[in-house]
């Protein structure tokens, strides 16, 4: 037997994240097909045959989705960890893999919830509707529209940029959990709770001229227009930047002993 | 390929695990590493294989770093009390993901060690008793193609027919394809016979390397009334002595001098009793007035069938 050169332990990891992952997203979209999708649907057909042509229902999938892959991202990041060293990783290949299967998953799952939401918004217009928040505005060019039944290549691209900064916090934070002890974990949240509102409070006193420029960043223009190129670029540099302070914390990463 | 490790120092806010190690691990070689509780095995054998940074200090294979160089610990695998499987994952699994990560793993010895130790492939890792983790991550450790397999308390939860299955099995793996094992536990005598090379460690420090067979007879026990033992033992390296009602036993560390008096009963110490009398006399170095116990009680730790009376 011979040791084969490291590139080809690659593709097997990456194998294993995709598989691993692949059961998370099946597990996230039963539950959100069944209980967010044909569970109200049944209901509000059966109230439409009832009451006439009133009723309506709805509901977002990109939230949930976010919070979800951000999960997936930080609670596998502790395992992955262990398992990658124990069988002759290095921290810089975990961290590349992690990213690149976070990634991975923000397509796929940006692929499913955009197909998801075209069809169930165009088989069932007048009955229920799946939004995709944000990503649906940026595509039609402002909030006016939240039901897409079109621009399914920009919606799904923008999804998929939204799930990847969630994706990619997840990952930090797994990091920064599985690093640090219960005193830091307190200190790092108290900071950010202080710090947050602070910051939102600065912002409403910014003079017009910056609050303009925020606003360019994130694609709001004049008169309500809302352009998707500027979003999604500053969310993924975001998102390079998150990943960057992933991979800082992972550099001095050890396993905790015993049974860690 | 030698791995060589030069002046590996970890220290903790608390405590000095390591100090200024040093030593080389030479291929198709079986190393124990030796050492009571708390002396640096574990962190010596979590450092060399990335699991945890070194203070100070170098690990090298073959001139080429080894801390977190990917393709330098592909030839390295450790195998520890630390679970480090996904706990849901399944045996069966566990060991194919093992392949192809590692580009090989050895299929016949592999069906062989299941059925030997008689594991269930299809059951998850946490669903496994602590014996049977050990089986599962010894099995995973024999069978891929790395060439340095470091087995830290390898036989951790395991009974005696598991235990003399492992051995034989060890030998049998080494013969047919000669590796580096390097094997940290406290079954001292159970491993004896297996291992070529000694590296005993205390405090982080090392206190000898060299040989089995010779380190075995590095030392020897002195057995008679006090006033004798002690004249006797005088001008010797002294390790530690005892004294148990009216009879005295010191431990030397050397050859046995040919002009033993009569009265004095000789006898070479096995490699658990010679690390034991090593490990205390390092520990009570500072204080050579500890190195003699007086006590009432029959000294266990002196296990005679391991000793060889030499001729008078």
């Amino acid at each position: 037997m011979k040791v084969l050169p490291s590139s080809t332990a690659l593709p097997c990891a990456l194998r294993y994240k995709m598989r691993q992952s692949g059961i998370g997203i099946g597990i996230y979209f039963a539950f959100f097909i069944g209980l967010g999708v044909l569970a109200p649907l049944i209901v509000v057909a059966a109230l439409q045959s009832t009451q006439g042509q009133g009723t309506f229902g709805g509901t977002d999938v990109i939230f949930s989705s976010m919070i979800f892959v951000g999960i997936l991202a930080g609670v596998s990041s502790s395992s992955d960890f262990k398992f990658f060293i124990q069988n002759g990783f290095s921290r810089g290949k975990i961290v590349w893999i992690s990213i690149l299967s976070i990634a991975i998953v923000s397509v796929a799952q940006g692929l499913i919830i955009t197909a998801l939401a075209l069809i169930v918004n165009n088989v069932f217009p007048t009955l229920y509707s799946v939004e995709v928040l944000f990503a649906t505005s940026y595509a039609y060019g402002g909030f006016g529209v939240m039901v897409p039944t079109s621009h399914f290549f920009l919606i799904w691209f923008l999804s998929a940029v939204m799930l990847f900064l969630a994706s990619s916090i997840g990952l930090l934070i797994g990091i920064f959990l599985d690093r640090t002890g219960t005193v830091v974990r307190l200190i790092v949240c108290a900071t950010v709770i202080v710090v947050v509102p602070l910051l939102i409070s600065i912002f409403q006193f910014l003079p017009m001229w910056w609050k303009a420029f925020f606003g360019r960043l994130v694609g709001f223009g004049e008169n309500g227009h809302m352009t998707p190129w500027p979003f999604a670029a500053t969310l993924l540099v975001i998102s390079a930047l998150v990943c960057a302070g992933a991979a800082l914390l992972n550099r001095r990463r050890e396993i905790k002993r015993v049974n860690a | 390929m030698t791995l060589k490790i030069s002046h590996l120092t970890k220290r903790y806010k608390e405590k000095q695990a390591l100090n200024n190690v040093s030593l080389t691990f030479e291929p198709s070689t079986i190393y124990a590493l030796l050492g009571n509780n708390g002396a640096g095995k574990s962190t010596l054998l979590n450092i060399i294989n990335n699991r945890i940074f070194t203070t100070e200090g170098e690990v090298e294979l073959d001139g080429e770093p080894v801390i977190d160089n990917s393709p330098a610990l592909r030839h390295l695998y450790l195998m520890s009390e630390d679970n480090l499987f996904p706990p849901s994952m399944k045996v069966s699994t566990i060991f194919t993901m093992t392949e192809g990560f590692f580009g090989g793993f050895d299929w016949d010895l592999a069906n062989h060690l299941i059925n030997g130790f008689e594991l269930q492939t299809s059951l998850s890792f946490k669903k496994l008793s602590t014996g049977y983790r050990t089986i599962t991550k010894l099995i995973a450790a024999l069978c891929v193609p790395a060439n340095y397999i470091f087995l830290d308390e390898p036989v951790l939860g395991l009974d005696a027919t598991h235990r003399e299955f492992f051995y034989r099995e060890l030998i049998q793996t080494f013969s047919d394809r000669p590796r580096c094992f390097v094997i940290s536990t406290h079954l001292i005598e159970e491993i004896s016979h297996l291992v070529e090379s000694v590296v005993i460690i205390d405090d982080g420090v090392i206190l000898e390397q060299g040989d089995a067979e010779s380190m075995e007879r590095s030392a020897f026990s002195v057995e008679g009334s006090p006033d004798l033992a002690e004249e006797f033992t005088a001008n010797l390296d002294v390790l530690s002595s005892n004294r148990i009602t009216g009879q005295m036993t010191v431990y030397v560390k050397g050859t046995v001098p040919p002009d033993v008096p009569a009265g004095l009963r000789i006898e070479y110490l096995g490699l658990q009793d010679y690390f034991v009398r090593l490990a205390q006399a390092h520990k009570f170095g500072q204080n050579p007035s500890l190195r003699t116990m007086d006590s009432d009680f029959t000294d266990d730790s002196h296990d005679s069938h391991n000793s060889t009376e030499v001729a008078r």
